[in-house]
């Protein structure tokens, strides 16, 4: 059969019981590529699905929500009776209970499922319920939940209860519970059985197990409705009398998509970064051991174009060989990375959900879609990743004139490479400067990174030579090392790229993250100016219930809290003290007039303070004047800003008003409470007096956690960098792994090098070098190279802090924060990576270090 | 002074033991050169890597008397930190191909010996630079010499250090037939006049017969040629 291929497809495939080593090398770096990036697109596809359908609970078609407005109230089946008999027919109650999951009363796992009911007899009810359009609208989603609809009604009609779950949380609880392969039977904490359960291949099914409402209230009884959907859209006249309707503890929001916009660009923009780091991670795997293939083969290549061969044909074979090696390594690479996926899922999941309330669930995963994307990329980037070696390959093989080779002298390369770097730069400068679209500013930061990389390669042999030529002679094997060094560089490039890239974002993400979370740190110890604080939402308010206490005279400051609409989005409207304590703790980051005269007008309510984000997004600085349209808050007529603050983290414009605005409009309203407050501070309060224990009496008998709900500043303030920490941890991991992947190319080239760098070695040793020297001598010339690498990558790596900061942070999210260089940060990224490097290619060093002396002198030989 | 003293080497291949060196008696005096010839595969490389310490014989001694001092070591009996002292210190070695370091120049190429032992002599190097014909190309990198100029480069290598022994593997193997004949005079003369013993394998009978004393090795034995056989060649 061998002999019916062509003449040099039989060679390459004679070829690979010889570079057995070489081959197994490539599979594996196509196998890590494709199941690394099946894993992102999966976790990707099923958090995008997870948080889409989360707003509407599989329900279609939800215009709006009715949610209480306060932690303590709840929406009573009365409520929602009642609203419902006064001809509200699109409302559909929904009801969520997290619990862990029992077999006869024995927890069998460490997670939390949602336990969620809903009124299917509503929803059946809605007219044209069977033509609905579902959101994220494909057939097999229409039809299952078709399905889930018509299941339900046929089930709950015929008093068989089942839960429906997905298949593949199924199979989770099935492996944890160890009991039969076939089925499960939940129960409670108190061994009373759940409904059975119906596994369901559906996309909105996440961590959650889906029932009627009947049947839900029938297990949780102490439930409650978590919210009230609003099925198909609501005109004005509708909604007026909806409102009108409405208890004054509930509100109607509508499921507005920008809001939504602001919330999910954030965790898109993670999602994104996350795709596009594997894939570039994809690209040098496989370039490095596409190079390592090509070497081990050049010997007989070069024997095979002597015999005739044509180039092309050596060309189109070794294509066509890499796609089908691709396509193995994919089918291979897609099932790993699909287990990888459900494997981190709970990790991921765990983090997502406490950043973005989202469940990385059990999206509907379709495999050869999943495929074909993972085969496109792997193959797109495999054959780019081969051509340069290809091409290499071909220059190495090719007839040549002697003029041919005199453009590519070091200089010129260099030369070629600095104007790369120049252009390159320059492009990124423009489109930071002209756009504000976040793609292309994604594009630009990528565009400097390469730069970089192509500035490091320019300057590589310079450096090393310089640094060589300062080395004073007496130290000789230095100053050889360095010399072999600068030899190597030319023969690493892409190994020693892989690395600057790795280490440039290793200190721009961690001078960002440490400039942010040290800003976040500064910022709230000034901002919290009180010791106390309580977070309660009740009918009325904290001030006057602790009043009524006798404790009338504890310094308390609630926070009045209220929304409205400016240009078609939320807005925030906080209550602010005038107070001297909370004037100095506001800060802003653009103020005009002296603080004096900003704070009598603002206590006068001549103008606003509002929040970077409002200010960015609606494109005002201080002293422009906001039109709110709205006879709210004394907010008839225009206010100028007086002031812009620092309000990191917070994904939604805000505007400050004095506490004098909020108790105006409540007592011309003349009601208890219109404007609800959820923070106040306590100012003052001696630990030790009777007025403490009053207080915390009174806390506890408003049912307030006072574990949770009263907090002194300092453990707020612990709180609140503990969440920050989580919040990258994804970030560190991408970090590691991109140290990591840069590391293994480093390795992949010094297996690749071995045999050119054998006479070198072999010279050194037989001058009575030390087998110990000259492997220290092979290790530090690697680590130089990293050296000098890290070197160039601190002035990008802070750049590309910068441009993360001012740049992709400003326009993702409107507000920016000050960027501080921490040059023990910046230490502590140089030891990492160099340990890192060190532990994988101390491996290769030391393995080619320990081959007798003579075996290399009988091989060069 | 350099006496061999029963030296025997044998390896197993496919479970047959082979015998490659069976005994062999050599004694070279200081300042001396000896080439060796023989069949391929009769063990010549072996014997040199024996004399350089990067094998070990099965049995037997080989005794280097350095030239400062009065008592012999016994090279075979070496560990590996002694060998490695040894060959820095006492033994220049000379490759077929040359093997330069391409990324240094020509001078630092010759000097690193030296500098390794820290008795770098500036005057000395010159001098070797003078003899081998080489000084006009100090500054410049290996790959802009010629094989001929490269090997004069790795004879100056190999003794600037002053080392006691020089061994030279087929030093003339790649080289045409002009430059093969300077270069082994240059090689045999600029030992001699530094006073470093020369064994030199070579398959070229011109070559081989420039030496002090000439051997063939045939069946493990290292046999001398005799002058007369040496004249009988020569007529």
């Amino acid at each position: 059969m061998l002999s019916k291929l062509s003449p040099f497809a039989s060679v390459l495939l004679n070829s690979y019981r010889n570079q057995l080593f070489s081959l197994l090398m490539l599979m594996c770096s196509l196998i890590i590529a494709s199941a690394g990036l099946s894993a992102v697109l999966v976790i990707n596809e099923s958090a995008k699905q997870s948080y889409s359908t989360s707003q509407q609970y599989f329900v279609p078609n939800v215009s709006h929500h009715i949610n209480s407005n306060r932690s303590q109230s709840t929406i009573t089946k009365n409520e929602y009776a009642k609203l419902r008999r006064l001809g509200f027919s699109q409302l559909v109650a929904v009801g969520q209970f997290r619990s862990h999951v029992y077999i006869d009363g024995e927890r069998i796992s460490q997670r939390s499922v949602d336990f969620t009911g809903v009124d299917t007899s509503a929803l059946l009810s809605l007219p044209g319920s069977s033509n609905t359009i579902i959101p994220g609208d494909n057939e097999d989603t229409n039809s299952s939940e078709r399905q889930f609809m018509d299941n339900t009604f046929a089930l709950s009609s015929s008093n068989q209860m089942q839960g429906f779950l997905h298949p593949t949380l199924y199979q989770q609880l099935l492996d944890e519970a160890s009991t039969s392969p076939i089925s499960i039977a939940l129960t409670n904490a108190d061994a009373e059985p759940l409904p059975s359960l119906q596994p369901l291949q559906a996309s909105f099914l996440g961590n959650d197990i889906v029932m009627d409402m009947s049947v839900f209230y029938a297990h949780f009884e102490q439930a409650s409705i978590s919210r009230i959907l609003v099925v198909g859209e609501l005109n004005a006249e509708a909604k007026d009398a909806l409102l009108a309707q409405l208890p004054s503890h509930l509100s109607l929001v509508t499921l507005d998509n920008n809001q939504q916009g602001e919330l999910t660009q954030s965790f898109h923009l993670n999602l994104l970064a996350m795709a596009l780091l594997m894939f570039v991670v994809c690209l040098f795997i496989v370039l490095n051991a596409a190079q390592l293939l090509i070497n081990k083969r050049m010997p007989w290549l070069k024997v095979t174009r002597q015999l005739g061969i044509s180039r092309r044909s050596m060309l189109l074979t070794q294509l066509v060989e890499m796609s089908l090696l691709g396509a193995v390594a994919c089918i291979t690479g897609v099932f790993l990375g699909v287990q990888l996926a459900l494997l981190v899922s709970p990790a991921v999941q765990a983090t997502l959900e406490g950043l973005y309330r989202v469940e990385v669930g059990f999206g509907n995963i379709n495999i050869v879609s999943l495929f074909v994307k993972v085969y496109s990329v792997t193959l797109l980037g495999s054959l780019a990743a081969f051509l340069i070696p290809l091409q290499q390959m071909n220059q190495k093989l090719a007839h040549k004139n002697v003029t041919d080779a005199s453009w590519q002298t070091p200089f010129r390369q260099s030369v070629v490479f600095t104007l790369i770097s120049v252009g390159l730069a320059i492009l990124a400068f423009c489109v930071f400067y002209l756009s504000s679209a976040l793609g292309l500013l994604l594009t630009a930061t990528a565009c400097l990174i390469l730069a970089g990389c192509a500035l490091l390669i320019a300057l590589y042999p310079y450096l090393l030579k310089w640094l060589s030529l300062a080395i004073p002679a007496r130290f000789t094997l230095l100053k050889l090392t360095v010399s072999q060094s600068r030899a190597l560089s030319n023969k690493t490039k892409i190994a020693c790229c892989a690395f600057f890239i790795a280490s440039t974002s290793n200190i721009g993400m961690n001078l960002m993250v440490d400039s942010f979370r040290g800003a976040t740190q500064n910022w709230l110890s000034q901002r919290l100016v009180a010791e106390h604080y309580v977070y309660y939402q009740g009918d009325q308010n904290l001030v006057d219930i602790l009043a009524k206490a006798g404790l009338s005279s504890l310094d308390i400051m609630p926070r009045y809290e209220h929304e409205i609409r400016y240009k078609n989005k939320t807005v925030q409207v906080h209550s602010y003290p005038v107070r001297q304590d909370y004037q100095s703790a506001l800060v802003f980051a653009e103020s005009d007039s002296s603080p004096s005269l900003i704070w009598s007008d603002y206590q006068a309510q001549r103008g606003i303070f509002v929040n970077q984000q409002f200010a960015i997004r609606n494109e005002l600085s201080v002293g422009d004047s906001v039109a709110f349209k709205t006879n709210e808050l004394g907010l008839a007529d225009s206010k100028p800003i007086l002031g812009i603050y620092y309000d990191y983290g917070n994904p939604i414009a805000q505007v400050l008003l004095p506490l004098s605005a909020f108790e105006q409009t409540q007592n011309a309203r003349a009601s208890t409470q219109i404007f609800p407050s959820s923070i106040y501070a306590l100012h003052n309060l001696d630990e030790l007096s009777t007025e403490y224990a009053t207080l915390m009496t009174t806390l506890q008998a408003l049912d307030i956690d006072t574990a949770q709900q009263f907090l002194r500043t300092d453990a707020l303030l612990a709180l609140s960098m503990q969440t920050f920490d989580r919040t990258f941890i994804i970030t560190d991991g991408l970090n590691l792994v991109t140290l990591l992947v840069a590391a293994l190319s480093l390795a992949c080239a010094i297996v690749v090098l071995m045999e050119d760098v054998r006479p070198q070695r072999m010279l050194v040793r037989s001058f009575g070098v030390s087998r110990f020297k000259n492997q220290l001598l092979a290790y530090f010339q690697y680590i130089l190279l990293c050296l000098v690498a890290l070197l160039l990558a601190t002035p990008f790596g802070i750049l590309l802090s910068w441009v993360l900061i001012y740049e992709i942070n400003y326009q993702a999210f409107q507000w920016t924060y000050p960027l501080q260089i921490d040059w023990l940060k910046i230490l502590t990224v140089y030891s990492l990576s160099l340990l890192v490097v060190t532990l994988i290619i101390a491996l290769p060093i030391f393995k080619s270090g320990r081959k007798p002396l003579i075996d290399d002198i009988r091989y060069l030989n | 002074m350099l006496v061999i003293e029963s030296l025997s080497k044998s390896y197993i291949d496919a479970g047959e033991e082979h015998v490659i060196l069976d005994k062999v008696e050599l004694k070279l005096e200081q300042g001396d050169s000896l080439s060796i010839r023989g069949a391929s595969g009769s063990g010549k490389s072996t014997l040199l890597h024996l004399l350089g310490a990067l094998d070990k014989p099965d049995s037997g001694k080989i005794l280097l008397k350095y030239s400062e001092d009065s008592h012999y070591h016994d090279i075979a009996t070496f560990n590996e930190k002694q060998a490695d002292h040894y060959r820095r210190t006492k033994l220049g070695l000379i490759f077929q191909r040359f093997n330069l370091i391409d990324c240094i120049s020509v001078y630092d190429n010759v000097a690193l010996p030296a500098r390794l032992n820290n008795n770098l002599d500036v005057d000395y190097i010159d001098s070797l630079f003078s003899d081998l014909g080489i000084s006009k190309h100090k500054k410049k990198l290996p790959t802009e010499l010629s094989g001929g100029e490269q090997q004069r480069v790795a004879i100056a290598r190999a003794l600037s250090h002053r080392p006691s022994l020089l061994l030279a593997d087929e030093p003339t193997g790649n080289l045409d037939a002009d430059n093969s004949d300077k270069i082994s005079h240059l090689l045999i003369s600029t030992c001699k006049q530094h006073k470093a013993s020369l064994i030199m394998v070579t398959h070229s009978d011109d070559v081989a017969r420039l030496a002090t004393k000439q051997c063939s090795l045939k069946k493990g034995n290292l046999v001398d040629i005799p002058p007369r056989a040496r004249l009988k060649i020569v007529e």
